[in-house]
C-alpha cells in the first residue's frame, strides 16, 4: 500500500483483469503492456505453474496462468484472453488472464485491507480490496500481491521437485 | 428230446457197459450152476476152473470193452459234438441201428468163447480127469448163457433212454429215404425164428443134460452095489477054489452087466494109470476096503483085502455099463431132435403170422405212395395187425373219395374257365368299339377346344390393351364421387357376372360328375355346343358394344389432350417466374455473406483498437500527469472501439437472420419449382396416356372386329361339332338340366350386358361435362374393359365347357382302356385257370382208382 502511495499522494492507477468470474487489479507501474493470448512453448522440467515461454519483440518471457496460480481453473483460451506482461524486482513475467478490462484511477481512500479473519489465517494473496463507489451491483476489485503470486510459482517449483524426488 | 437232457458219449458207453456187466452175473450163475450140477469134479479141478475163469476174465474184459467202445464210437462222438456234421450223423445212425445186433453177438460170443477156452485149459491141466462130457457141459452152458445174455442185451439197448437217443440221432440223419438206405436190414422173420427157437431150446438142452447125468449116476450106483456084493461074497481065508468058482460064474455072464473079479495086480489092464496109482497109495496105507466113487477112473469097482493079504476087486467098465443103456441114449437124442424141429416149426409159423401181414401192409403202403388207390384186399386177423389192416383200408377209401372230389372240381373248373374265354373275347371287342367311338368324339372336341383357345388368346390380348388404357386413365388420377359410384356399380356387375360364371362352372362340374355313361357325355357335349353358339351370339353383341364404346373413348381422349396441353403451357409460365425469383434470392444471399465478412473485419479492427487503447492507457498512467491528456484520448478511442464492436455484433445478428430467411425462401422456391416440374411432367404423361388410350381404343376396335370374324368361324365349327355329337349319341335329360342351368347363367350375363349399356349411357351423359372429362373417360374405358371381360368370361365358359367335354371323353377313353386291360387280365386269369385245372387233372390222373 505504501508502494502505491509513493507514485501519487491521493490516487492510485490500477489495470483491471478478469480471471474466471473474479476481478483482479494490478498497479499500473508493475504493468508493462497487455498482448493477445498466444500459445506458449512448454519448458521441460519447469515449475508446475509456469505454462511455458513466449517470444515478445525479441525477449523470451515465461508465462504463468493466473487462474491456476490463484488456485482456480485454467484461463479459457477465448478471443478475449490476454497476457499481461508485468515486471517485479526486475523479473519480467507474463500473466495469462481471461480478459483485460480497463485502466482505473482509484482514490486511495477507497482501498481497504483484506478481511482480518483471512489475514490472521495467513492469507496474503491480496493486498487490498477496492470498493466501487456508486454501484452496489458491481463486484469489488481485488488488488493482487504480485510477490505472493511469484512465491507460489517458486513453491510450485519446490513441490514439483518434491514430486520428482 | 432236448440237447441238455441227453447223455454224454461217455455216459452212453458207460451205461451199455454197465448193463453188460450186470447181465454177466446171471450168465455166470448159469455156467457155474451147470458145472456144479452136472459135473462130479474134484477139489483140484474146482480150483483150476476158478483160476482159469479169473485169468480169462482179466484178459478178456478190456478187450471186450475196447471192442464195444469202438462199435459205439460214432454214437459217443455224435452225443459229444454240439453241432454234428451230416457225415457223423449218418455214421452214428448206422452204429445205433446195428448196436443191438452187435451187442447181442458180442455178449453171446463172450460166453461161448470163454467156455471153450476154459475147457481146453482144463483138458491140458488135467488130461486124465477132464473128459468130453465135462467139455460138453461147459460149452453148452456157455452157449445158453451167451444166448440169453445176447438176446437180453439186444433188447435192452433198443429200449428206454437208448430209444430216445436213437430217435434224436435219426432226426439229424437226413430224410426217411436216406435212413432206409443206411439201415442194415434184418428181416423180422429171422429175429423171431432165432428168439423163439433159442427160447424153446435152452430149457430142453438143460433137461436133456440133467436127464443124462442122472441116468449115468443111477447106473453107476447100481454097478457099485453089485461090485460091492461080489467082493463081500469072497471067502475071508482066500480059498483059491472058491475064488476061482466065483470068477468063473461072473465070466459066464450070470449078471445083467459084465462084472469082472480080478486081483489088484491084474487091474492095470482095465483101469487108467492115475486110478492105479491112487489105488496103490490107498492100499499101502493099510486100508481094507474101497470103491471107485469120485475116482473118475472110467470104470466102477469095489476092492477088499482078504485075510491072506491078497487084494481082490470087482470091476464094471463104464463102456460096458453105457453099452447096456445105449438104447435110452438114442431115444433121448431122437426126442431132442424132434423137440428142436417142433420148436423151429412153431417159431417159423409164429414169425410168418407176424411178418407176412407186415409185409402185406408194407406193399400196400408202397402202392399208395405210388398213387394206386384201388380198393385193398389185405387180410383179416383178430390182433393189432388186423386192426391196422382195417384202418389202412379205411384210409385208402377216404383218400379215394377226396381225390375223386378233387378230380370233379378240377373238371368243373376247367369247363368254367373255358366258358370264360369267349366271354372275355366278346367283352374285348365291345370295349374296342366303344373306344373307337369316344376317340372320334374326343378328336373333334379337341379341335373345337383349340379354336376356342385361339379366340381366348386374342381376347386376352384385347383385354391387355384395354387394361393398358385403363391403367393409363387411372394414372390421370382424378377421383370423383361419381367415379366411385360408377366403380361400385361396375364391381357389383362384375360380381354378378363372376357369380354367374361360377354357377356355370358348377353346372359344368356337375355335368362332368354325371357323365358316367358315354351317351350322357355326348348329350352334354351337344348341349355345350348349343350353349357355345348362344354365347357366341352374345359375344357378338358385346363386341359391337365394345367397338362403339372404344370410339367414344377416342373422342373423349382427344378433347382431354387439348386440356392437358393448356395446362402444360400454364405450368411452364409458373416455372419461369419461380426460377427468376430464385436467382434473385440466391444473389441476395451471396451479398449478405459478403457483408458478414466485412463486418468480421471491422470487428477485428475494433478489437485491436481496444487493445491498443488499453496499452496506451497503461503507458499514459505510468507517465503520470504528463500522460493525463493522452490517457483521455486513449479512453475515448477505447470507448469508440467498444461501440464499434457492439454495432458489428448487431449487424452480424441481422445478417444471420437475413441469411436464414433467404435460405428458407430458396428452399420454398426450390420446392415450388420441383412441384411445377412434376406438374409439367405429369401433364406430359397425361398427354401420353391419352394418346395411348386413343391408340389402344383404336386397336381394340380392330381386335374386336377380328374376334367377331373368328367367332363366326367358330360358330360354324361348333355347328359341325354338334353334328358330330349328334352322330355319337342323342341327348339326355341330365344334360338338358345342366343346359337350362347354364341358360339361367346366360340370362344373368345378358342382364349384366343390359346394365352395361345403361352404364354406357350414363357415361355418355357425364362425358358432356368437359371439366370432368377424364373421369368420364375412365368410366368409358371401364365399360370397355367390362365388355371385354364379358367376352373373356363367355370365352372361358366356352373353353371350360369344351375342356370338360374333352376331359370327360378322355376319361371315358381312359376308362375303356382300363376296361380293355381288365378284360385282358380276366382273359389271362381264365387261361391260367385252364392251365391249372389241366395240371390238377394230370395230378388226379396219376391216382389209379379203378
Amino acid at each position: 500500500m505504501r508502494d502505491a502511495a509513493a507514485t501519487s499522494e491521493t490516487r492510485i492507477i490500477l489495470g483491471t483483469f478478469r480471471v474466471g468470474r473474479s476481478m483482479f487489479a494490478l498497479d499500473v507501474n508493475q504493468l508493462r503492456e497487455v498482448v493477445r493470448w498466444q500459445p506458449s512453448t512448454p519448458l521441460p522440467k519447469a515449475p508446475r505453474l509456469i505454462e511455458g515461454v513466449i517470444e515478445l519483440r525479441g525477449a523470451v518471457i515465461p508465462v504463468v496462468d493466473l487462474g491456476r496460480a490463484l488456485g482456480g481453473e485454467s484461463v479459457a483460451q477465448e478471443a478475449s484472453a490476454r497476457i499481461a506482461i508485468v515486471e517485479v524486482d526486475g523479473l519480467v513475467v507474463g500473466l495469462a488472464v481471461d480478459a483485460a478490462l480497463e485502466v482505473l484511477s482509484v482514490d486511495v481512500a477507497a482501498l481497504q485491507d483484506p478481511p482480518a479473519l483471512a489475514t490472521h489465517a495467513g492469507y496474503d494473496a491480496t493486498r487490498a480490496v477496492v470498493r466501487r463507489e456508486g454501484s452496489a451491483d458491481r463486484a469489488p476489485v481485488l488488488v493482487l500481491s504480485l510477490e505472493h503470486v511469484l512465491e507460489s510459482v517458486y513453491r510450485s517449483a519446490l513441490s514439483g521437485r518434491e514430486d520428482a524426488a | 428230446m432236448t440237447r441238455e437232457g441227453r447223455m454224454t458219449g461217455k455216459g452212453f458207453v458207460g451205461r451199455v457197459s454197465t448193463i453188460n456187466g450186470v447181465l454177466s452175473l446171471p450168465a455166470l450163475v448159469i455156467v457155474l450152476g451147470c458145472a456144479a450140477a452136472l459135473l462130479d469134479m474134484t477139489a483140484q479141478m474146482w480150483i483150476g476152473l476158478a483160476t482159469a475163469t479169473v485169468v480169462y476174465g482179466i484178459v478178456a474184459t478190456p478187450v471186450s470193452y475196447g471192442l464195444n467202445r469202438r462199435a459205439m464210437a460214432p454214437i459217443a462222438d455224435w452225443l459229444d459234438s454240439g453241432d454234428p456234421p451230416a457225415e457223423l450223423c449218418e455214421r452214428a445212425f448206422v452204429a445205433m441201428l446195428a448196436l443191438p445186433q452187435r451187442m447181442a453177438v458180442s455178449a453171446a460170443l463172450s460166453w461161448l468163447l470163454p467156455s471153450a477156452a476154459v475147457s481146453l485149459g482144463m483138458k491140458l491141466v488135467f488130461p486124465g480127469l477132464w473128459n468130453a462130457w465135462d467139455t460138453l457141459v461147459l460149452v453148452v452152458g456157455g452157449l445158453c448163457a451167451g444166448f440169453g445174455v445176447g438176446v437180453l442185451m439186444g433188447f435192452l439197448v433198443k429200449s428206454g433212454r437208448f430209444a430216445a437217443v436213437c430217435r434224436a440221432i435219426a432226426a439229424t440223419a437226413g430224410t426217411p429215404e436216406d435212413r432206409a438206405r443206411l439201415a442194415p436190414f434184418v428181416p423180422m422173420r429171422t429175429k423171431l425164428l432165432l428168439t423163439v427157437t433159442g427160447t424153446a431150446l435152452v430149457p430142453l438142452v438143460f433137461a436133456t443134460l440133467i436127464t443124462y447125468a442122472e441116468g449115468s449116476a443111477s447106473l453107476e450106483r447100481l454097478a457099485l452095489g453089485w461090485t460091492e456084493r461080489v467082493v463081500r461074497d469072497l471067502p475071508q481065508d482066500g480059498d483059491e477054489a472058491a475064488i476061482a468058482a466065483a470068477r468063473a460064474l461072473l465070466e459066464s455072464g450070470g449078471t445083467p452087466i459084465p462084472i469082472r473079479l480080478l486081483p489088484l495086480s491084474e487091474a492095470r489092464s482095465l483101469l487108467p494109470e492115475h486110478a492105479i496109482a491112487r489105488l496103490n497109495e490107498v492100499v499101502q496105507a493099510g486100508t481094507v476096503e474101497g470103491d471107485s466113487v469120485a475116482q473118475r477112473a472110467g470104470a466102477v469097482f469095489h476092492w477088499r483085502r482078504l485075510a491072506d493079504g491078497s487084494i481082490w476087486m470087482a470091476v464094471v467098465k463104464n463102456q460096458d455099463l453105457y453099452a447096456h443103456g445105449a438104447t435110452s441114449w438114442m431115444e433121448i437124442i431122437v426126442l431132442l431132435a424132434a423137440s428142436v424141429l417142433f420148436a423151429l416149426s412153431v417159431a417159423y409159423f409164429l414169425a410168418r403170422d407176424i411178418s407176412s401181414p407186415v409185409a402185406l401192409l408194407r406193399e400196400a403202403a408202397e402202392r399208395l405212395a405210388a398213387g394206386d388207390l384201388r380198393p385193398l384186399q389185405l387180410f383179416e386177423s383178430e390182433d393189432e395187425l388186423g386192426d391196422l389192416s382195417r384202418s389202412f383200408s379205411a384210409m385208402v377209401a377216404s383218400l379215394r373219395t377226396t381225390i375223386g372230389r378233387l378230380a370233379e372240381s378240377a373238371d368243373g373248373l376247367e369247363s368254367r374257365a373255358s366258358r370264360l374265354g369267349p366271354v372275355c373275347r366278346s367283352l374285348t371287342d365291345a370295349t374296342s368299339d366303344q373306344e373307337r367311338g369316344t376317340r372320334l368324339a374326343s378328336e373333334s372336341m379337341e379341335q373345337i377346344h383349340a379354336q376356342v383357345a385361339g379366340i381366348a388368346q386374342s381376347s386376352q390380348a384385347l383385354n391387355e390393351s384395354v387394361e393398358e388404357s385403363s391403367s393409363s386413365v387411372l394414372e390421370l388420377g382424378a377421383t370423383g364421387e361419381e367415379l366411385n359410384e360408377t366403380a361400385t356399380l361396375l364391381s357389383g356387375k362384375v360380381d354378378e357376372v363372376s357369380s354367374s360364371i361360377e354357377q356355370m362352372v358348377r353346372s359344368v362340374k356337375q355335368v362332368s360328375d354325371n357323365t358316367e355313361a358315354l351317351s350322357g357325355a355326348a348329350e352334354e357335349t351337344s348341349a355345350s355346343m348349343e350353349e357355345m353358339a348362344s354365347s357366341l351370339r352374345e359375344v357378338d353383341v358385346s363386341a359391337a358394344e365394345a367397338a362403339r364404346l372404344s370410339e367414344t373413348v377416342v373422342q373423349r381422349a382427344q378433347s382431354g389432350r387439348a386440356k392437358v396441353r393448356e395446362t402444360i403451357v400454364g405450368m411452364e409460365a409458373i416455372r419461369e417466374a419461380t426460377e427468376t425469383a430464385e436467382q434473385v434470392i440466391r444473389s441476395l444471399a451471396g451479398r449478405t455473406l459478403e457483408i458478414g465478412r466485412i463486418v468480421d473485419v471491422i470487428d477485428d479492427v475494433a478489437d485491436e483498437t481496444n487493445l491498443l487503447a488499453l496499452n496506451a492507457a497503461i503507458i499514459a498512467a505510468q507517465a503520470g500527469d504528463h500522460g493525463r491528456a493522452f490517457s483521455v484520448v486513449a479512453d475515448e478511442i477505447k470507448d469508440l472501439a467498444e461501440r464499434v464492436l457492439a454495432s458489428t455484433k448487431e449487424i452480424g445478428g441481422l445478417i444471420r437472420s437475413v441469411q436464414d430467411e433467404s435460405r428458407k425462401a430458396t428452399d420454398a422456391i426450390e420446392r415450388g419449382s420441383a412441384s411445377v416440374a412434376s406438374g409439367v411432367d405429369l401433364s406430359a404423361e397425361a398427354g401420353t396416356a391419352l394418346e395411348e388410350i386413343t391408340a389402344a381404343s383404336q386397336q381394340s376396335g380392330t381386335r374386336i372386329d377380328g374376334i367377331v370374324g373368328a367367332l363366326r368361324e367358330q360358330a360354324k365349327a361348333a355347328g359341325h361339332v354338334v353334328e358330330l355329337m349328334e352322330r355319337v349319341r342323342g341327348g339326355v335329360d341330365e344334360i338338358r338340366q345342366a343346359v337350362a342351368e347354364q341358360n339361367r347363367g346366360n340370362v344373368v350375363v345378358f342382364q349384366g350386358a343390359v346394365t352395361m349399356r345403361e352404364v354406357a349411357l350414363q357415361v355418355r351423359g357425364t362425358t358432356e361435362e368437359q371439366a370432368r372429362g377424364s373421369v368420364r373417360i375412365r368410366e368409358s374405358v371401364e365399360g370397355v374393359r367390362e365388355a371385354v371381360e364379358k367376352i373373356n368370361a363367355a370365352l372361358q365358359e366356352q373353353s371350360q365347357a369344351c375342356a370338360a367335354a374333352a376331359a370327360f371323353l378322355e376319361e371315358v377313353q381312359g376308362r375303356s382302356g382300363t376296361h380293355d386291360e381288365a378284360t385282358r387280365t380276366v382273359e389271362e386269369v381264365s387261361r391260367d385257370l385252364l392251365a391249372q385245372a389241366e395240371d390238377l387233372r394230370e395230378e388226379v390222373r396219376r391216382f389209379r382208382m379203378v
